[in-house]
């Protein structure tokens, strides 16, 4: 259960249905695509604030969107990162 | 970590190196047996940990082990944008929505805090460097935007209150550019200490992140998910913000 509500492309209109469109644009390799169809969670997790949702993801795409690093070694950097935070997500 | 040891083994298509993460990445700075996994690992767990700590020697073994400027300065600033990613997923409370080979492991909130530096151990924020954000291209105006969002709006946070998380991020990390920026930004009443406090949680003890830390907010006065969020995603935005400005100032020193 989410601690902070979570407004997703099916409840979303306005400014928010519009960054969610615009994101659906965006080239998302097959692994990166959850299977509910929707935008992966940690995108939901950005929908109180549809401003700050495009600046944070543009920057991930500027990051894991290409080298120096290669994909595996981006994925390496993520998931240590991401365990030694202990973020199940 | 669940998505992203998936991404990992998927990358790979193997699952050896990220059953390795998920098990014990501080082994895998030592044992990893390709030598630029290791010196990624070992530079991603100072960055993460202790961004403070590093030195000229960090920058030096990354080099070593065939990791050049670009490939550090693509690491450090990967892993502090993956540091409010981190935070945020937790604070929010989002499930895992991936199917994953690989199950993660559950946050132990009783895990101490990661450290605070002593003054006297905070990077020089003037010392010439020898990686600078704006080696990278889009990543110094990205970043500038988001900073932008984060600090300047006066609603739903004010932008004084945004200014007491920012400094309190700030001194936790050893960002004496980012205390010195937000001097003035000391936490004067209730609303404000349980800002600095939220700032300290996100800042040492993401894994205690959840509702404990909603429910703190709103009996402090944050009136709303919208408010409560945007003092979330200031303090995790912050910690990105500060984590690569003493990250780049600490690898330049000896």
């Amino acid at each position: 259960m989410p601690h902070l509500q979570i407004v997703d492309y099916s409840a979303s209109s306005g400014a928010l249905r519009q960054v969610y469109d615009k994101m659906r644009e965006r080239p998302l390799p097959p692994a990166y695509r959850p299977q509910h169809g929707g935008a992966p969670g940690i995108v939901q997790a950005h929908s109180l604030d549809p401003v700050l949702m495009p600046l944070v993801f543009g920057f991930s795409t500027l990051l894991n969107g290409q080298g120096p690093l290669t994909w595996p070694q981006r994925e390496l950097v993520n998931a240590t990162t991401s365990r030694l935070n202990q973020c199940l997500y | 970590m669940g998505a992203h040891a998936e991404f990992l083994r998927a990358s790979l298509q193997d699952d050896q190196l990220a059953r390795a993460v998920i098990a014990d990445p501080r082994a895998l700075a030592d044992r990893a047996t390709d030598p630029k996994n290791r010196a990624l690992v070992r530079l991603v767990t100072r960055v993460t940990e202790m961004p403070w700590a590093l030195g000229k020697r960090d920058h030096q073994l990354a080099k070593e082990a065939g990791l050049d400027d670009a490939s550090v300065l693509h690491a450090v600033v990967l892993s502090s944008y993956f540091g409010h990613l981190n935070r945020i997923a937790d604070a929010v409370g989002i499930d895992l929505d991936y199917e994953v080979a690989i199950p993660p492991v559950h946050a132990e909130p009783a895990t101490p805090p990661y450290l605070v530096p002593e003054r006297e151990l905070w990077p020089d924020p003037d010392l010439p460097r020898t990686l600078e954000l704006s080696l990278r291209p889009g990543a110094s105006e990205a970043l500038a935007a988001w900073r932008k969002h984060a600090l300047e709006r006066e609603a739903p946070l004010s932008v004084r209150q945004r200014s007491v998380i920012a400094r309190a991020v700030a001194e936790r990390l050893g960002d004496a550019a980012g205390v010195q920026k937000f001097s003035e930004a000391t936490p004067k009443e209730e609303l404000e200490n349980a800002l600095v406090e939220l700032a300290h949680v996100v800042t040492l003890a993401p894994w205690r992140l959840g509702a404990e830390t909603i429910t703190a907010l709103r009996k402090a006065g944050l009136d709303g998910d919208v408010a409560i969020f945007d003092a979330i995603a200031v303090a995790t935005a912050c910690t990105t913000f500060s984590r690569i400005t003493v990250a780049l100032a600490a690898l330049a020193r000896d």
